[in-house]
C-alpha cells in the first residue's frame, strides 16, 4: 500500500455546487521516501491537491490517506513550506520562528533551543538566528522556512512553488540544498512549481497535471536520472523537453493518459 | 587607495548638502512659526480689545498665574486622568471585543449591529445620560471616554484580524499548532499592531469627549478652564487652556509612540 | 513642480482607507454559516427583549421602556420636533464640512505638491492637530457670538484639520513610479498634477472626509447642547432638563442614524474611488 494515496479525488468549494469542480477523477499514489513534482498550467489546482494532503481542505468526493488513516486535519507530521514571506510570523526572530514547531508540542526551552540551532547551521544560515524576517532576504526566509519544517522531523514535506518569488541564482542553490538535505532525511515530498528544469532536478517523478477545471494527471513522467543530478547533462536536456511536450499539450487541451498508477 | 581619496570628496560634499538642507528646514520653521507670533501680536492689535483677542504677551502673562497659583497643573491633572484611565479601560475591552468578533463568525454577526451603529453616537450625546446614571463625579466622564476609545480600537483590532495572512495561520497548524496555540501565539500578537494603531486613534476622540465632557458638566479640567472663562470674556486664559491642550495632546502622543515601540516594537507589521 | 518623494513625517502620518479583508478563522457554530441575517436579528431581539425586562424595574425617567421610547419617537416625528431639530443640525454640520473640506483639501494638495508650503505649515499642523475642535467653541462665541456662525465656523475648523491631513498623506503615497512615468511621457507638471496626484490621492481625500464628518457630529453635538436653541444638541439637554430620557434616547439614535447615513454615503465614495484608481 502506498504512502500517500489520493483516490478518485473530486474537489469543489463549497457552495459551488453547480460549478464546475476544481479536481475530478484525481488519483494519485505516492511512495514514502519519494520525491513528487507536480507540474501543470496555471490554476490548475495543483495547490489543491496540496492543501488536500495537508488537510487545509476536505475532498468532496474521494479519500486522502497517508500512511493508512484517512486525513481529516493539519498536522506536524505533514509540514508545508510556503512561497513568499507572510508564513514566517514577523515579530520572532529567525531562530524562534524554526524553534515554533517544538515549542507548540510543548519541549522544553533548552531542547528547542538546540534543535533550532542546529537546523539554523544546516541550512546555512548560522550566525543570522537573532534576526527578524524582515531583515533577511527572500532566499534566507525560505531557508527558515526549510528549517521550520525540517526541525519537526515530519515524515511528508509538502512544497507550495517554495522558490517561485526568488532570483535565479539563489533560487540554483536552493534546489541543490534541497537535494542534499532531502537526501539525508527520505522524507516523502511533493513539490509544486512552474518551473520545467526545477521539476527534472528534483523529481522521482513528475506529475503533470490537465488546466482546470475539473483538473486531473495528465501524464506522470518518472525521471531515472542519477543523483546529484547535474543540469549540463544532455539526458537532463532530454527530459526537460519530454515534460515540456507533456506540459503543452495539456494546454491545448490534451487527454490525460492512463499513467497515473503507481 | 587613489580611488578612496576621489571618493572622500564626494562624500563630505553630499553629508555638507545634507546638513544644509537640514538646517534649511529648521530656519523655515523658526521663520514660520515667527510668522505667526508677529501675526498674533498685530491681530491682537489690530482687534485692539484685549478682552477679545488677547496678545501673545498677555497670554503668556496669564499662563504664568495660572501656573503660579496652581489651577493650571491641577486642571491638566484632572483632564489627563480621566483621559488615561477612560482610555485603559475603553482600550482593554475594545482589545477584547475586537479578539472575540474576529475569532468567531458568530459573535462578529452579532455584535455588529451595535457595533457600527453605535459608533456613529459621540460620547457627548451620552453625557446627560451618564450623568444622570452615574452622578456628576469621575465616573461618568470616564465611562464617555471608555465607550469613545472602545469603538476605534475594537474595529482596528478586527482588522488586524482580518488582514492576518491565510498562510501564516495555516503554516502554524501545520506545525501542529492547537487551536488556542494558534490564537495566543500567532492570530493575537498579528493583532497588536492594528491595535495600537486603533489606540492612537481613539486618544484624538479621548480627547474630544473630555473636553466636551468637561465643558458641560464639570468644576475642573482644561474643558472646564475654558469654558467658564467665558462667563468673564477672559480670552486669554481660553487661549491658555487651548494651547495646554494643544501641548498635552501632542505630548501624550508622542510619549504613547515611544513607548509604543520600547514595549511592543517587534510587533510592528511592515507596512 | 511635480511631487516629491519626501520623508512623511510621523506626525502626519493618517490612516489609510482599510484593504479587502482576508478570510478569518471560524471559531463560531454552523449557525453563523447559514445566515447573517438570523443572528442579527436574534441578537437585536435579545437586545430589546433584555431592555423590556430591565426597564420594568427603574421609572421610565431612568430608563424608559422600548415601548415608550418608539412613542416618543413616533410623537415627535409627529409633531415635527424630531425632523426640524435634526435639519438644524444636519444643515449646520453639511456647511461647515463643504466649507472646511474645500479649503482643507485645497491646502493639502498644497502641501502635499509644494516642499516649501508643507514646511511652512508643519509646525502648525503637528501642533494644532492635538487641539480637539470643541475647544475652540468658546473663543468662536465670544467672537462670533451664539448664532450659526460660530457653529458653522466651528465645524469648517475641525473638518478643514483633518482633511488636510489626509490629503497630504494621499498626495504622499501616490507611487513615486506613476509620476515618474507620467513625467518620462511628457506631462508638464500642470498635467502631471491634475492626472495623477488627484486621482490617486482621491481615496484618501474621501477617507479622511468620512473620519471629519464624524468628529464633525461630535463636535455640533456640544455646540449645540451649549448655545443654542434649535438641533439635536439642544434637544438632547432640553430632554434632560424636563427628564425625558425617552426623547433623548430618540434624539440619539437620531443621530446615530445620521451618522451611519453619512459615513454610508463616503464608504460608497471611497470604494468607487479605490476601485478606479486601484490603490
Amino acid at each position: 500500500m502506498s504512502f500517500i494515496s489520493l483516490r478518485d479525488i473530486e474537489f469543489r468549494y463549497p457552495g459551488n455546487e453547480d460549478r464546475p469542480a476544481v479536481l475530478r477523477d484525481f488519483t494519485l499514489e505516492i511512495a514514502q521516501g519519494e520525491f513528487i513534482v507536480m507540474i501543470g498550467p496555471s490554476g490548475c489546482g495543483k495547490t489543491t491537491v496540496l492543501n488536500l494532503v495537508a488537510g487545509f481542505e476536505h475532498p468532496s468526493r474521494g479519500m486522502v490517506i497517508v500512511d493508512g488513516e484517512q486525513i481529516r486535519k493539519p498536522g506536524a507530521d505533514r509540514t508545508v513550506i510556503f512561497q513568499g514571506d507572510d508564513s514566517l510570523l514577523p515579530w520572532l526572530t529567525a531562530l524562534e520562528n524554526i524553534e515554533f514547531g517544538p515549542r507548540v508540542a510543548g519541549m522544553s526551552r533548552r531542547t528547542r533551543r538546540d534543535l533550532a540551532l542546529r537546523h539554523l547551521e544546516l541550512v546555512g544560515l548560522g550566525g543570522q538566528g537573532h534576526k527578524r524576517p524582515s531583515e533577511l532576504s527572500g532566499g534566507m526566509k525560505q531557508r527558515i522556512q526549510l528549517a521550520r519544517a525540517m526541525v519537526c522531523s515530519s515524515r511528508i514535506l509538502l512544497m507550495d512553488e517554495p522558490f517561485g518569488a526568488i532570483d535565479a541564482l539563489t533560487r540554483a542553490s536552493l534546489q541543490d540544498e534541497l537535494a542534499i538535505l532531502w537526501g539525508r532525511t527520505r522524507s516523502t515530498v511533493v513539490f509544486i512549481t512552474h518551473d520545467i528544469s526545477e521539476a527534472v532536478l528534483l523529481a522521482d517523478r513528475i506529475c503533470v497535471m490537465t488546466a482546470g477545471p475539473d483538473a486531473t494527471l495528465a501524464k506522470v513522467i518518472p525521471v531515472t536520472l542519477p543523483r546529484p543530478r547535474d543540469r549540463s547533462l544532455p539526458e537532463f536536456g532530454t527530459m526537460y523537453g519530454q515534460v515540456h511536450a507533456a506540459l503543452s499539450s495539456t494546454r491545448n487541451g490534451g487527454a490525460p493518459t492512463t499513467d497515473a498508477g503507481e | 587607495m587613489n580611488a578612496r581619496r576621489e571618493g572622500a570628496p564626494q562624500h563630505a560634499r553630499a553629508s555638507r548638502r545634507r546638513r544644509l538642507r537640514y538646517t534649511l528646514n529648521v530656519v523655515i520653521y523658526v521663520i514660520s512659526i515667527s510668522i505667526f507670533l508677529i501675526a498674533w501680536y498685530l491681530a491682537s492689535d489690530f482687534f485692539a480689545i484685549p478682552r477679545l483677542f488677547p496678545s501673545p504677551q498677555r497670554t503668556f502673562l496669564t499662563l504664568l498665574e495660572l501656573v503660579e497659583d496652581g489651577s493650571l497643573e491641577g486642571d491638566i491633572a484632572a483632564s489627563l486622568a480621566r483621559i488615561l484611565a477612560g482610555f485603559a479601560l475603553g482600550s482593554a475591552i475594545g482589545i477584547a471585543l475586537g479578539l472575540l468578533m474576529g475569532s468567531s463568525r458568530l459573535m462578529r454577526y452579532a455584535l455588529d449591529p451595535y457595533v457600527n451603529f453605535l459608533r456613529f453616537i459621540s460620547g457627548i450625546a451620552w453625557i446627560p445620560l451618564t450623568t444622570m446614571w452615574l452622578g456628576l463625579g469621575e465616573s461618568s466622564k470616564i465611562a464617555v471616554v471608555a465607550y469613545v476609545t472602545v469603538f476605534a480600537v475594537a474595529i482596528n483590532t478586527l482588522a488586524g484580524f482580518q488582514a492576518i495572512p491565510r498562510i501564516r495561520l495555516r503554516a502554524a497548524r501545520s506545525l501542529g499548532a492547537t487551536r488556542l496555540q494558534l490564537f495566543f501565539l500567532v492570530e493575537f500578537p498579528s493583532c497588536i499592531d492594528f491595535a495600537l494603531r486603533g489606540m492612537r486613534l481613539a486618544m484624538a476622540g479621548a480627547f474630544l469627549t473630555v473636553v466636551a465632557a468637561e465643558m458641560i458638566a464639570a468644576e475642573s479640567g482644561l474643558g472646564f478652564l475654558i469654558n467658564s472663562s467665558r462667563q468673564f470674556m477672559a480670552t486669554d486664559a481660553m487661549f491658555v487652556g487651548i494651547l495646554a491642550l494643544g501641548a498635552l495632546g501632542f505630548l501624550v502622543d508622542k510619549v504613547f509612540l515611544v513607548v509604543g515601540t520600547l514595549t511592543l516594537g517587534k510587533y510592528r507589521l511592515g507596512r | 513642480m511635480a511631487a516629491e518623494r519626501q520623508e512623511t513625517p510621523t506626525s502626519l502620518k493618517v490612516r489609510r482607507p482599510a484593504a479587502g479583508a482576508e478570510r478569518s478563522t471560524k471559531f463560531g457554530s454552523r449557525l453563523a454559516r447559514v445566515s447573517p441575517f438570523a443572528i442579527w436579528f436574534l441578537s437585536l431581539a435579545l437586545f430589546v427583549a433584555f431592555w423590556q425586562f430591565a426597564s420594568g424595574f427603574y421609572p421610565p425617567a431612568l430608563l424608559p421602556s422600548p415601548m415608550r421610547t418608539f412613542h416618543t419617537f413616533v410623537d415627535a416625528i409627529a409633531s415635527g420636533q424630531l425632523l426640524k431639530n435634526a435639519r438644524a443640525t444636519f444643515g449646520r454640520v453639511v456647511i461647515g464640512f463643504i466649507i472646511g473640506s474645500a479649503i482643507g483639501v485645497a491646502l493639502g494638495l498644497l502641501a502635499g505638491c509644494v516642499r516649501l508650503a508643507r514646511l511652512a505649515l508643519d509646525p502648525y499642523v503637528n501642533f494644532f492637530r492635538f487641539v480637539p475642535a470643541i475647544a475652540l467653541l468658546t473663543p468662536f462665541v465670544v467672537w462670533f457670538g451664539i448664532g450659526e456662525t460660530s457653529k458653522i465656523l466651528l465645524i469648517a475648523f475641525a473638518t478643514f484639520f483633518i482633511a488636510m491631513l489626509n490629503t497630504i498623506a494621499g498626495v504622499d503615497d501616490v507611487p513615486i513610479n506613476r509620476l515618474r512615468a507620467a513625467r518620462m511621457l511628457g506631462a508638464d507638471p500642470w498635467q502631471v498634477f491634475t492626472l495623477i496626484v488627484v486621482p490617486s490621492a482621491l481615496p484618501y481625500v474621501l477617507t479622511g472626509m468620512r473620519i471629519a464628518m464624524g468628529i464633525s457630529f461630535a463636535s455640533i453635538i456640544v455646540a449645540e447642547m451649549v448655545s443654542a436653541d434649535l438641533g439635536l444638541g439642544f434637544l438632547l439637554s432640553y430632554a434632560q432638563v424636563i427628564s425625558a430620557t425617552d426623547l433623548q434616547f430618540v434624539a440619539i439614535a437620531c443621530l446615530g442614524v445620521m451618522g451611519w447615513g453619512t459615513d454610508k454615503i463616503f464608504q460608497i465614495l471611497t470604494r468607487a474611488a479605490l476601485g478606479r484608481v486601484s490603490g
